[in-house]
């Protein structure tokens, strides 16, 4: 389902809260909208499906002028997440969600499916919420419930404005690695509003910059980060440009996926042995039988503690999931003090390490260092 | 007082049943009128400023008028005296604060939650029976509360338009100076008042949903 504005406006009076934009929204992608407060961002989404009426120009969902769809129809079929959440407050949690495939008068058997599976998807334990009130919720999950209520129907398109403002950093860095895991399977054209620069450059394939209404740049995320089009985009990226290009890239590609593993079985002497061998100073503590993270083991500890059992000498280990970027790994990797942080999915399953040194070379052949030099 | 009471407790009893009567004949007439026409206006901004405009002018006629007004009117029908000008007046009277609350009600709904509703792609229709009227109920049951407890004591006014109740006791024992017996009509009028209301709370509580009942006990 294609998405075209044409020339699209939207005026209160002489005042443009959308000016001459013109985008085709490429399917099965995500594109971020982006740009100060009061630029349009939320009136472009609402003209999209038909809440706010155009002023003038046209806006094609499928080939189709907008001014064709019956608009309850339209609307059936456009996932929407408003900025306010709207959760229905006399809504459970459960009936909430499945506000739209009872629209569409789904069978209570696929809904009560569908339910759960969206549950799992924004992370939130159906035993626990599916019978509660919003009002019992906090904001973040009640933000979550309303992630899971726009995708409900499993819509082509999806509108989110703003989905994830409400969220706590590190639960939002987690919703959006799934939300990006997701994405790739079900491939919905995705229109996301977002302030946050770093949120647009780590989840759009391509990304608006708007101001005042009139777009300002319209370009593959690469682009817009190498080359900001106006002040006003090199503003909104920030003065640690260089850095940001580290957004662009994704933890599984950058992973390397030989690394040492051991299991608990393995006495600490084997496993010096084992290290030396492969030429490393630290292996991952795995689970045999399914190879989770259980923890990391350092060669200084073995030597220096003299415990008899690699459980004992095991240490917690930061980690980092594969569809996080390498900006957020380094992040990780400094407050961790380790140089390599190992790469797990979502069940725990060790599946890759990324090194410190794979980053930094990242950003030597970006050169994106010399633009930055080429500023000073 | 009490003495009042135990002698005359068939008349009082009569006294009760038409006073009753007439407030069960009038005021599920004016809730029904009231909550519609607060949902037909609050869809038009124009209309819902000319009816509350008239409602908040009709309100401050002094109800005693009110019955004047409704024997004139009910005349011509040859029903000027006794029960139905008392029902109609009782009807005028309190169907206007419905409508009105009404109104409020439905407004006082977030627009925010009206959006989502409209955003996935509810009908009117939808919106109106399956989120706001839902979520107007305390407000809309707090303004029929207010109409009925008043009603319950303006009905007394109804035994002047020969409609007898509860008024009865407190006017002619005006007229004879009968502290006992105006004591006697009046603690009963008052004690039905809060009958009424304490039932129309617990009328309230069952059935407003429970996720509102939930956001209230927080706040
Ligand atoms: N009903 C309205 N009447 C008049 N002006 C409006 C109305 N709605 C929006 N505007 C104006 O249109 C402009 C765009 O608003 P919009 O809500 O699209 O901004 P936004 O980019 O979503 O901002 P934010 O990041 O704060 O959500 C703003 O300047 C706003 O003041
Ligand atoms: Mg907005």
């Amino acid at each position: 389902m294609a998405i075209e504005l044409i020339n699209a406006e939207k005026t209160y009076g002489d005042i443009y809260a959308v000016k001459d934009l013109t985008m085709t929204i490429p399917d099965n992608q995500i594109t971020i909208l982006i740009g100060p407060s009061g630029c349009g961002k939320t009136t472009t989404m609402k003209m999209i499906n038909g809440l706010i009426p155009k002023t003038n120009g046209d806006i094609k969902i499928n080939g189709t002028s907008i001014d064709e769809w019956n608009p309850i129809q339209l609307r059936r079929n456009i996932g929407y997440i408003i900025q306010e959440i709207g959760l229905f407050p006399h809504y459970t949690i459960f009936d909430n969600i499945a506000t739209v495939p009872r629209l569409l008068h789904w069978e209570e058997k696929k809904i009560r499916q569908r339910v759960l599976e969206l549950m799992d998807l924004v992370n939130l334990d159906p035993d626990e919420f599916l019978q509660k009130y919003p009002s019992q919720l906090s904001g973040g999950q009640r933000q979550r419930v309303g992630v899971a209520r726009g995708l409900a129907a499993d819509p082509d398109i999806v509108l989110m404005d703003e989905p994830f403002g409400a969220i706590d950093p590190i639960n939002r860095e987690k919703i959006q690695d799934s939300f990006l895991e997701i994405q790739k399977e079900i491939q919905k054209t995705i229109v996301f509003v977002t302030h946050d620069i770093h949120e647009a450059i780590k989840l759009g394939d391509s990304i608006a910059i708007l101001d005042e209404g009139s777009l300002v740049q319209f370009d593959s995320a690469y682009n817009v980060v190498n080359n900001p089009a106006t002040p006003l985009v090199e503003d909104l990226l920030g003065s640690d440009r260089a850095f940001k290009g580290l957004a662009l890239l994704r933890v599984k590609d950058h992973m390397t996926k030989t690394f040492t593993t051991l299991t608990k079985s393995v006495s600490p002497a084997d496993a010096l042995q084992t290290m030396k061998q492969h030429d490393t100073k630290f292996a991952f503590l795995v689970d045999g039988r399914n190879n989770k993270l259980l923890g990391v083991v350092t060669a200084k500890d073995i030597k220096k503690r003299r415990a008899d059992s690699l459980d004992k000498l095991s240490k917690q280990s930061e980690y980092i999931q594969p569809y996080a970027t390498l900006l957020e790994s380094l992040t990780k990797l400094f407050s961790s003090g380790f140089t390599a942080l190992p790469v797990i999915d979502d069940k725990n399953v060790l599946v890759g390490v990324i090194h410190m040194q794979t980053i930094l070379d990242q950003i030597e052949e970006m050169s994106i260092l010399e633009t930055a030099e080429d500023e000073a | 007082m009490f003495y009042y009471i135990l002698a005359n407790s068939s008349r009082i009893i009569d006294g009760l049943v038409r006073h009753l009567y007439i407030i069960a004949a009038s005021l599920p007439i004016s809730v029904t009128i009231g909550v519609a026409a607060g949902i037909l206006i609050s869809r038009n901004k124009r209309a819902e400023r000319i009816v509350i405009g008239i409602a908040n002018i009709l309100m401050t006629i002094p109800s005693l008028a009110l019955f004047g007004f409704a024997i004139i009117i009910m005349s011509p029908l040859g029903m000027g005296i006794g029960v139905p000008p008392a029902i109609f007046a009782l009807v005028i009277y309190s169907f206007l604060p419905i409508t009105r609350n009404t109104v409020l009600a439905l407004h006082a709904v977030p627009s925010s939650t009206i959006e989502a509703a409209r955003g996935m792609g509810m009908t009117p229709r939808q919106i109106l029976r399956r989120i706001q009227l839902p979520l107007a109920i305390p407000l809309l049951m707090a303004g029929i509360r207010n109409a009925c407890v008043m009603g319950v004591s303006v009905t007394t006014i109804a035994y002047l338009v020969g409609a007898g109740g509860m008024g009865h006791f407190i006017f002619a024992g005006m007229t004879r100076t009968r502290l006992d017996m105006v004591l006697a009509g009046a603690v009963i009028v008052a004690v039905l008042g809060i009958a009424t209301n304490y039932l129309l709370v617990m009328l309230e509580r069952a059935v407003t949903p429970r996720g509102l009942m939930l956001e209230q006990n927080k706040e």
